[in-house]
């Protein structure tokens, strides 16, 4: 059974040319596997097609040197997403000395850094401040749940020729450690902005981010499907592992039958027998050690209590356990917040029906207080970048409605660890939270910003599946220097 | 409107007392100002060579300045605004030469107008240098203020038209040119100059070559000086650089064959039949692979052998109806002659009664029925509409008539759902666009489509035409209907996209519809059929022929544009038919090809050397899986036995569904055709949950049935990949499994032939269509 165990997408070796200079330039990071229905495909060169072929094998080697070149600070990545975009003023941004139609219902409070002030729902990250970094001044053009989601989360708007990869595919992508667990988390689920998504762009896609499903705040929460089916043994497992590798191997077989002598050798190399998912599965489903990086009910109750009990919080918790045992990058989801109407309710009392009755906000304060303070007495905090945004802000004027509409064209983003300097505000928007006063900053700058703070080089290139090579973010993209 | 000439006059007499701080009302309302610079230039300056639109505005865009990401922005950048790509030249006209206080115009010394100093970063400049000092554009822009910038319209006839359209696409640009349209190369680093040549209305022609904007669609495969309009190709295949010139776009393409004479005629490709001759008026059969066929041998693309028959089965069942061949259809299949089984399948298929109930949900996904709440009624009533509509073999034009036209009570006429899927006028001008026409119209809702034929009043005015349906448990039509057009601020006027302004006369109104569905159903409409045709072809073809499929624009060219004209011509011919067009592709070489590449075509993902292999779609991948297993699975409250693929509502609640990746029922499911193969949870799902195990694993399915029977060990083999995968285990196969099953030990026999059938069930042959 040992010979399933291996990771068919990465470096090949033994065959094939020396990399052709030409593509050997170190700040380019080519990689790519080029699907066609999904079989993997790697060439032999020798005829005119295979250049572009070819690359993609080299590229795979240059990886190694393209990741982690320029001294990172962090090893992964914590991304806290707002699902149905946040309001900036009642959130990070507030204006109390605005006119009430621009205030809103709640008022503001002071942080541990003078002059920096929060909403009035987020006292205990009021107390971090000086651990977390705030940019006031994002700005898109892009007001629609969609395109506005697709461009924050990958740092491209979204355009019909090519589908980008979200950050975390990239990373996962460019990772080179081998890992039981997947690289590409998602608590609950990522199905952000409207579900129109897949997070995996034009990267091979077992890179896509791993929906755990279930909710963590439940007592009896699982990841589904990782315990064995009662019936199953793991010597049924395997071989059941054993035969599937089997039939898609005769499915092979079957393509050199096809073909003609001269064509089969180099076929052979074409089709591999491997489908990378299922032999991830079953390595996560027979590995004990990763399936207790889900065993959230492991941790003590005071922490858990720290989290705040909602779905936020203990995703957050769940996240950490995550990336303390290696996964460079996982996608906290937490949604409902596209607050048209009834914003005091939504933000921060919670409707009186529910169960816990709190609001959006309250419970965001808890859950990234509790991470921040919890990563920081792991020692994890300096290499854990934490990432708090959602697809665009909310309008500055109240409608009528008591709630706020879209509003891309200033909101706010909190990063805190992995290297960035806290305590700090980078850009302001003008006095109504209208648009940036000072410092814009756009989705692609703060997409250069991620990857730099990741130790990934923003300017290197991927490439897709029909061999064109695309930059990680585009050439406008400028680093946000002043949070490190 | 009256100061506006007057402020002018003062500035060409070389008034020079500084009244140049007249103020100016922010926003003037624009039509007036069109008419009021209209009349100014033509009392002033018709004599004048000059002009802002012809000379300035491929200036700004060539250098840049109004694109998205700069001063095109819709908030501007710096506080300086321009419409995108310069389609509004009034606004930017407006913008430069009267906002901030004229200071962006020196009148008295062009050369240190703040235009320019900017521009060529004389001074600090966002943007950094965009234009270089005493360059062809700087001068430009000089001897244009020099001159007074003036307006100086070029058709004064136009400019004084009142209406929503103010003239403003309007660049009296008859045509653009662009030399050569299509270029075959024959090696790598190849340059081709192309010239661009604008005819304007007034008869004049101008090599414009170097105002033009040259983008490539692949910039790593084409390389373009932007100056001499020089293209240089890199990498092989079909690639399309587009060009733009004021307000139109011409898309070029270039094909750098994927094999060189000397390999192709090196390499023993198997030959292609001789075309034949070629004349579909008689017989359309060989139009398909005419065209697919022309294509290859341009690109040098040898093509993959037919593929066998039993394969075909398989395939033509899967893509056809949704479903794998049953025992008896492959019994009759096999039992007739090989000449004519092909042709048999296919027609037998089309006539059936599976046919009908997997294309009506194809249909309904395509127009996004869903329930709305308190709507299981009026859903059923949509979904047996459909459903009829297929068994009656109604015209796909007649289809949407219906939709469009329907009245009265939803939960009694069917149809007069469709717009209950898109509440508001906006809204259903992108869903009309999308699916009838292809078009994202989406883009011209704040802007001119920058890359398409589509303006704002094309946009708002086929809101107008759609806010007439009103719904409210019934659906009528209703005189009343407001859609605010964001630039005048008023009720846009009902408008046929790229079309005629349509009369709102009290009584007219409720004919608005009629009138729109008239139009997009007539035969002289291009889009109509061609959306449909592409989309059909992307079932059977694995890919459009133009691609995303519903994204049809002047800047998206089809690659095989004539085959999806003729075949759309075929389309009409034959009644808007779908069943005569997917006969037609079903029938063609190209479908019938081997899904296994040749080595000389395994890079075409574009042009059907090959079968496109696909995951199955997750309804029919899970109807597969229970049709192998012989036992069903449970969708929501449906009857047992409900098959996926006909469950009406396609938000049925079913984990199974949702993990083999259903598209989502707010999207046309144009994008994913399914996302089976990918996710590491849907193979945690095949490889333990209940999806599979359930059944397997209990009582309840063929396997154990066969076992309980005293089925023997090869039987069981044969008649699992018999129904699977259509075909007899090969000799290795067969070996492997008498292996198997030949040395378990008597008390794991049963649980071995589980797992051998879960093999079969989640291997790549079977979750995928070859």
């Amino acid at each position: 059974m040992k010979r399933l165990h291996r990771y068919p997408i990465g470096p090949s070796e033994g065959h094939g040319n020396r990399p052709d200079s030409r593509w050997s330039r170190r700040d380019f990071v080519r990689a790519g596997a080029l699907a066609t229905g999904g079989f993997a495909i790697t060439l032999r060169d020798g005829f005119g097609i295979a250049d572009l072929l070819r690359m993609q094998r080299i590229g795979a080697r240059e990886v190694k040197q393209g990741v982690h070149a320029n001294s990172p600070a962090a090893k992964a990545c914590i991304l806290i997403w707002l699902d149905g975009g946040p309001s900036h003023l009642e959130t990070f941004d507030p204006k109390p000395e605005a006119p009430v139609e621009v205030r809103g219902p709640l008022s503001s409070i002071a942080t541990s850094v003078p002059g920096i002030r929060l909403g009035e729902c987020l006292p205990q990250t009021a107390a971090l401040m000086d651990r977390v970094a705030l940019i006031r001044s994002v700005t898109s053009p892009l007001g629609e749940h969609q395109f506005g989601t697709h461009y924050m989360m990958t740092g491209y708007q979204p355009t019909p020729v090519l589908d980008y990869p979200s950050y975390g595919a990239v990373y996962s992508f460019l990772d080179q450690k081998t890992s039981v667990l997947p690289k590409n988390v998602a608590v609950p689920q990522f199905n952000v902005g409207g579900a129109g998504m897949d997070g995996g762009g034009y990267l091979p896609p077992h890179h896509r981010p791993f929906s755990v499903g279930g909710d963590p705040a439940k007592p009896d929460f699982q990841v589904r499907d990782l315990n064995y089916f009662p019936s199953l043994t793991t010597d049924r497992i395997d071989r059941r592992m054993e035969f599937i590798e089997s039939m898609n191997r005769f499915g092979q077989n079957s393509v050199e039958q096809e073909s003609s002598q001269a064509q089969q050798e180099t076929l052979g190399e074409i089709f591999t027998d491997s489908d990378p998912d299922l032999q991830r599965a079953y390595q996560l489903m027979t590995s004990s050690e990763a399936k207790s990086a889900f065993k959230i009910d492991e941790e003590r109750d005071a922490l858990r209590e720290s989290y705040g009990r909602k779905t936020v919080g203990q995703s957050c918790l769940l996240a950490r356990r995550l990336v303390e045992r290696g996964v460079p990058f996982v996608t906290v989801n937490h949604k409902g917040w596209d607050t048209h109407n009834q914003l005091a309710t939504r933000l921060k009392d919670g409707f009186a029906g529910a169960k816990t009755p709190i609001g959006l906000i309250p419970s965001l304060d808890r859950a990234l207080s509790g991470l921040i303070t919890d990563l920081e007495q792991r020692g994890m905090l300096d290499e854990t970048l934490v990432v708090v945004m959602g697809e665009f802000g909310r309008t500055p004027k109240l409608n009528t409605s008591g709630g706020r509409d879209h509003w891309p064209r200033v909101f706010s983003v909190l990063m805190a660890g992995g290297g960035i300097r806290g305590g700090q505000v980078v850009g302001q928007s003008d006095s109504v939270g209208e648009s940036p006063f000072d410092h814009p900053v756009t989705p692609s700058d703060l997409a250069a910003t991620i990857y730099t703070q990741l130790g990934i080089d923003p300017t290197a290139e991927l490439q897709t599946p029909d061999g064109r090579p695309v930059r990680l973010t585009p050439p406008e993209a400028e680093i946000i220097a002043e949070l490190t | 409107m009256l100061r506006l000439p007057k402020l002018t006059r003062n500035q060409k007499t070389g008034n020079e007392t500084g009244c140049f701080v007249l103020s100016i009302p922010p926003v003037i309302p624009r039509l007036f100002s069109g008419v009021a610079l209209g009349f100014w230039a033509f009392a002033d300056y018709s004599v004048s060579g000059q002009s802002f639109v012809r000379e300035i505005t491929p200036v700004l865009t060539k250098a840049g300045c109004n694109q998205g990401a700069c001063h095109g922005a819709a908030a501007g950048r710096g506080g300086f605004r321009l419409s995108l790509y310069g389609s509004d030249p009034e606004a930017d006209f407006h913008e430069i030469v009267m906002r901030l206080g004229g200071r962006r115009v020196n009148h008295l010394d062009p050369q240190s107008s703040l235009l320019l100093l900017k521009a060529t970063e004389t001074i600090e400049h966002g943007g950094g240098q965009r234009l270089v000092s005493s360059g062809s554009g700087a001068v430009r822009i000089e001897q244009w203020i020099d001159q007074g910038a003036p307006w100086n319209v070029t058709d004064e006839s136009n400019r004084s038209g009142i209406g929503d359209a103010a003239a403003t696409d309007d660049f009296g640009l008859q045509q653009l040119q662009v030399e050569p349209r299509l270029s075959i190369l024959s090696h790598q680093g190849q340059t081709i100059p192309l010239k661009v040549t604008a005819t304007f209305e007034d008869g004049i022609s101008e090599n414009v070559t170097g105002w033009t904007v040259f983008k490539a669609e692949d910039e790593s495969a084409v390389s373009i000086d932007p100056d001499s309009g020089e293209i240089t190709v890199n990498r092989r295949g079909r690639h399309i650089v587009i060009a733009r010139y004021l307000n139109q776009v011409v898309p070029v393409e270039l094909v750098l064959p994927f094999l060189s004479e000397d390999e192709a005629s090196l390499r023993q490709n198997p030959s292609r039949p001789a075309l034949p001759e070629f004349s579909h008026s008689e017989d359309p059969s060989s139009l398909i692979d005419h065209w697919v066929n022309q294509k290859l041998d341009l690109l040098n693309l040898p093509s993959s052998p037919p593929c066998d028959d039993a394969t075909f089965l398989r395939r033509a069942c899967l893509d056809l109806t949704g479903r794998l061949p049953t025992p008896s259809q492959t019994d009759d299949y096999l039992k007739l002659d090989s000449e004519v089984r092909r042709t048999w399948l296919v027609d037998s298929l089309l006539s059936s009664d599976e046919f009908n109930r997997y294309w009506t949900q194809k249909l309904a996904k395509l127009f996004r029925l869903r329930k709305l709440p308190n709507s299981q009624a009026a859903m059923e009533a949509y979904h047996r509409w459909l459903g009829q509509q297929l068994e009656e073999h109604a015209g796909y034009d007649s289809i949407v008539k219906g939709l469009l036209l329907a009245r009265g009570d939803t939960t009694e006429v069917g149809p007069a759902n469709f717009y209950r899927t898109a509440d508001n006028p906006r809204e259903r001008a992108e869903l009309v666009s999308e699916v009838f026409m292809a078009s994202r119209l989406r883009c011209a809702n704040c802007h001119n489509h920058p890359l398409d034929q589509w303006t704002q009043d094309d946009y708002h005015g086929l809101a107008a035409i759609l806010a007439t349906q009103r719904f409210s448990e019934r659906l009528v039509a209703h005189r009343s209907a407001n859609v605010t057009h964001p630039k005048t601020g008023r009720d846009a006027l009902p408008k046929l996209p790229a079309g005629a302004w349509l009369s709102r006369e009290v009584d007219a109104d409720p004919n608005l519809a009629t009138e729109f569905v008239d139009w997009l159903v007539a035969k002289e409409n291009p889009l109509f059929a061609k959306a449909i045709v592409n989309r059909l072809w992307k079932v059977m073809m694995g890919r459009g022929l133009v691609d995303p499929v519903d994204d049809f624009r002047q800047t998206n060219p089809a690659t095989h544009p004539e085959l999806l004209d003729e075949l759309s011509l075929e389309f009409v011919k034959s009644g808007y038919d779908l069943r005569a067009i997917l006969r037609l592709m079903a029938n063609s070489d190209c479908y019938q090809r081997s899904a296994v590449p040749l080595l000389g075509n395994v890079a075409d993902v574009a042009f059907y050397s090959h079968y496109n292999v696909r995951p199955l779609q997750a309804e029919v991948l899970a109807d597969a899986i229970s049709d192998v297993l012989d036992s069903p699975l449970a969708y929501g409250g449906q009857p047992i036995g409900t098959r996926a693929v006909e469950l009406m509502d396609p938000q049925t609640p079913s984990r199974a569904l949702d993990t083999l990746g259903r598209c989502s029922p707010e999207s046309s499911c144009d994008q994913s055709l399914s996302t089976f193969s990918a996710g590491l949870g849907a193979k945690l799902f095949l490889l333990n949950g209940d999806f599979i195990n359930q059944r397997l694993e209990s009582e309840n399915n063929r396997l154990s049935r066969w076992i309980t029977r005293g089925y023997s060990d090869s039987e069981i083999v044969r008649d699992c990949y018999q129904l699977a995968l259509q075909r007899l285990p090969r000799s290795d196969e067969r070996a492997y499994w008498e292996r198997q099953l030949g040395t378990v030990q008597a008390d794991d026999r049963d649980n071995l032939l589980r797992d051998f059938l879960w093999s079969l069930l989640a291997c790549r042959e079977f979750t995928h269509n070859q």
